[in-house]
């Protein structure tokens, strides 16, 4: 196990779950949300596959799986034929997931327990038990959403990225309240993409074209920003996503410099986490000992720090025993760590 | 205002050194001038780098990608999107030179690296290209360098880089062949981690001394204990090298060609021409921008118009960027890199390492119908903005009281589509086909929805024109 301490914070690694498998694993995860038992629904974005088919027709294979996060033991997969391009994933207080798709502009809403199938069975009916959500640019419409998160109060806060702004819905997608515009200024966004609130219902949004997150407070009013250059001598690059821990840590996925930063709750820096998953998830790692090929390959690597590194971690969440939990996308797994409040270096007088 | 011969000229340059332009884009560089437009293409330093996060946030499997079909999408997407056009078409230009095939190296990220490194050096030095192209994992293991042993050579690697990639046949023996393999053994590479589960990573070149033979060569009537850049460096200094390779910018830019292997037998179509190229390359000590520079400011070039069948990479990128299609996130740029593919030209992947046969040999029956599909399904699509930008152009250009001739509709969508010129039996048809449902008229929202529908159905004509064919 990897201990990191970082400004009088320590984490450690835990363990990773999942692999890049349509069938056995993930492909491409993009968000994730929890599910109250122990276990976590991951959102895979799937990519565009060998059209099989006369005129092409482009296939994604998106799917939301369920997985326990302590053992990595795949539940079920579901929703495998109601997206394009989805981008988040939510849970509202009664355990209904929130998934939003950024092709089809609308929010779908799914009960907690499936129905799972697998691949590649679907129900071709749907699964979803209610949709919402139009194109446009006017009130309530939206335009590329990107990243959810409901209020105590079961309000969903939608990042509508293509619109620049975050818009307010009921769980209904009755359009509540917005603030955004396109920009770089206090306040204005550019292609915004993920979103938390914190447990005083500030709102916190991953301003991806701007290189920043901002912290608005919770009627929309912009509160601060950090991250960004020239304040910060090591800058967000893109980042996708940002979540906040119950002392008020913020960790902001930095996709585009392949790391998570961690921000105090007044944000100042306390340092970044690279991705430590070099110790294999139990099937993959049941897989490489049942062939003698891959055992002698990787018998000849002297370093797996690469392998264990995030590659495009594209979301973070904080659960509620403050495990850091991060999807890290192009290796199709997500990397677990244990903050740990009682940690103690120990140091020896000699 | 540029004149209509500056316009044609700068459409000539842009579709050749690079892969189009809009209208309003070509005004803008005709206004600035031909020779302003040729330093500014060589110059790609002076323009910003293309911005691949877009992509990457909707399509994360095209960065790194593990199959070829989403290192397709990366690097038609780099052409679509680069103000950096004449890297993008030299980095095409290698690649149908130094031909590598992802159906043998199965490592599609390490195909884009392979384009990546023709980005970067595609326009410098020839000497240095071919020495970070030798180091070259997707190379060597297309080549098969990697079994190029000091105690059993191979020379796969060794006689392409003579025959294919620098000299052509008949100007080296096969003892040559022999003594540069040598040279190149324990030129290797090494992945550094397997491939399994987590895709492929990373290979990077490794020189292993052991297994290479330092022992005394005879190359090309040099002796001593030559390695691998010292072949380069006699190589280069042959006289057969800058005519082999002004012959194939020549035959990538200028006009058809031969097919390369026909090269020994058949003479240059413009011998001078390619002299002339070739003495430049010499001159500048195999810098490749100084060619470029006289190639595209040559009346040979200049005077070449339409005389090259375009490549399907040039049909897909010129369609997309005429009709302003995929500008926005779309899935269809998941499966844009196959387009070609359709038409012929699979990128990444050309049949061997001899390259496509061009010119004519891009046309038969099945790819003609693709290329001529392609367009028209594009530039008949109204939603996109650049058939909408086109059509406002059309009406800014008649000002007419409203409506226009069905003449000036055909000679606007010609301008349009080249600029260019169709025999006068052909534009009968076309003008006909535009007056066929009577005033062309654009006063009220229903006329210039009912433009829009026939501007794509000329402009659809005109792609099944044989002019279209040329660029």
């Amino acid at each position: 196990m990897k201990t990191i301490t970082l400004a009088d914070r320590t984490w450690h690694f835990s363990h990773a779950v999942g692999r890049d498998n349509i069938n056995t694993g993930f492909r491409y995860p993009c968000s994730m949300a929890f599910s109250g038992d122990g276990a976590m629904w991951v959102l895979s974005r799937g990519m565009p596959i060998w059209p099989l088919d006369h005129d092409f027709t482009v296939t994604y294979q998106p799917k939301i799986g369920k997985w326990s996060i302590d053992d990595g033991v795949q539940i079920g997969d579901f929703a495998r034929n109601e997206f394009v391009w989805p981008t988040a994933l939510a849970s509202d207080s009664e355990g209904y997931l929130y998934c939003c798709d950024e092709q089809g502009n609308f929010v779908a809403v799914f009960d907690r327990d499936g129905p799972y199938y697998e691949l590649p069975q679907y129900d071709p009916a749907g699964e979803a038990l209610n949709r919402w959500g139009e194109k446009g640019s006017e009130p309530g419409q939206l335009d590329r959403p990107s990243g959810m998160e409901f209020d105590p109060d079961d309000n969903l806060y939608v990042v509508d990225s293509g619109n620049n702004r975050v818009q307010k819905f009921t769980k209904d997608g009755v359009y509540l309240d917005a603030w955004g515009e396109h920009g770089a200024d206090d306040g204005q966004l550019d292609r915004p993409w993920g979103i938390t609130l914190d447990a005083e219902g500030y709102v916190y949004v991953a301003d991806w074209g701007n290189s920043r997150v901002q912290k608005f407070q919770p009627d929309g009013g912009h509160f601060m920003s950090f991250g960004a250059s020239p304040d910060d001598e090591d800058p967000l690059g893109h980042p996708s996503d940002v979540a906040v821990d119950g002392d008020g840590d913020v960790y902001v996925a930095d996709w585009g410099n392949k790391r998570v930063r961690i921000f105090e709750p007044d944000g100042e820096v306390i340092g970044s986490l690279y991705g430590d998953a070099t110790e294999f998830f139990g099937p993959v790692k049941r897989d490489i000992e049942a062939s003698p090929e891959y055992a002698r390959a990787y018998a000849r690597v002297d370093d797996l720090t690469q392998l264990g590194r995030f590659d495009r971690p594209v979301a973070v969440e904080v659960d509620d025993r403050d495990r850091l939990l991060v999807v890290d996308s192009r290796r199709g797994r997500v990397q677990v760590y244990d903050k740990d409040p009682t940690y103690e270096d120990v140091r020896l007088n000699i | 205002m540029a004149s209509d011969n500056d316009l044609r000229l700068t459409a000539h340059l842009m579709r050749r050194a690079g892969f189009g332009v809009t209208r309003d884009e070509l005004e803008r560089l005709a206004e600035q001038g031909y020779e302003t437009t040729v330093e500014q293409l060589l110059d790609p330093e002076s323009q910003p780098e293309v911005d691949m996060y877009p992509l990457y946030r909707r399509l994360p499997q095209a960065e790194s990608p593990w199959q070829v079909m989403h290192a397709q999408t990366d690097w038609m997407y780099r052409m679509l999107n680069t103000r950096r056009p004449l890297q993008e078409k030299m980095a095409l230009f290698w690649h149908y030179v130094f031909a590598t095939a992802a159906s043998k190296v199965e490592h599609a990220g390490q195909m884009a690296d392979q384009v990546a490194l023709f980005r970067k050096h595609g326009m410098g030095n020839y000497r240095q290209l071919l020495v970070e192209l030798a180091r070259d994992p997707a190379m060597i293991f297309w080549l098969d360098n990697q079994d190029n042993h000091k105690r059993a050579p191979n020379e796969n690697w060794g006689r392409e880089l003579l025959e294919l990639f620098s000299m052509g046949v008949n100007n080296y023996t096969e003892d040559d062949v022999y003594e540069c393999s040598r040279a190149f053994t324990g030129w290797s590479f090494e992945p550094t981690i397997p491939g399994s589960p987590w895709g492929n990573f990373p290979w990077v070149f490794k020189y292993r001394a052991e297994d290479h033979d330092g022992g005394v060569k005879t190359f090309l009537g040099q002796t001593g204990r030559l390695n691998g850049e010292d072949i380069i460096d006699i190589v280069v200094r042959q006289p057969a090298c800058p005519t082999f390779i002004c012959r194939h910018l020549y035959n990538f830019f200028v006009a058809e060609e031969p097919q390369v292997p026909a090269w020994n037998i058949e003479p240059p179509g413009d011998p001078d021409a390619v002299e002339m190229l070739a003495q430049t390359f010499v001159d500048s000590d195999f810098e490749i921008k100084p060619v470029l520079r006289l190639l595209f400011n040559s009346d040979f070039f200049k005077e070449a118009t339409f005389r090259k069948v375009k490549s399907p990479t040039e049909v897909v990128v010129g369609t997309l960027k005429l009709t302003g299609a995929l500008g926005k996130p779309s899935p269809e740029w998941g499966t844009i890199g196959q387009e070609p593919e359709k038409m012929g030209q699979a990128l990444l992947n050309p049949p061997s390492v001899e390259g496509w046969h061009t010119g004519k040999e891009w046309i038969n029956s099945g790819a003609l119908m693709n290329r001529v599909n392609f367009v028209v399904d594009h530039v008949r699509r109204a939603d996109l903005p650049g058939n909408q930008r086109n059509v406002d152009w059309i009406v800014q250009q008649s000002a007419n009281g409203g409506s226009m001739a069905p003449g000036i509709l055909v000679d606007r969508c010609l301008e349009l589509m080249g600029p260019l010129d169709v025999p006068a039996n052909i534009r009968d048809n076309l003008v006909a086909e535009a007056g066929a449902d009577g005033e062309i008229s654009y006063r009220t929202t229903e006329d210039r929805e009912d433009l829009s529908r026939r501007v794509g159905n000329v402009m659809a004509l005109i792609a099944g024109t044989r002019e279209y064919q040329f660029g």
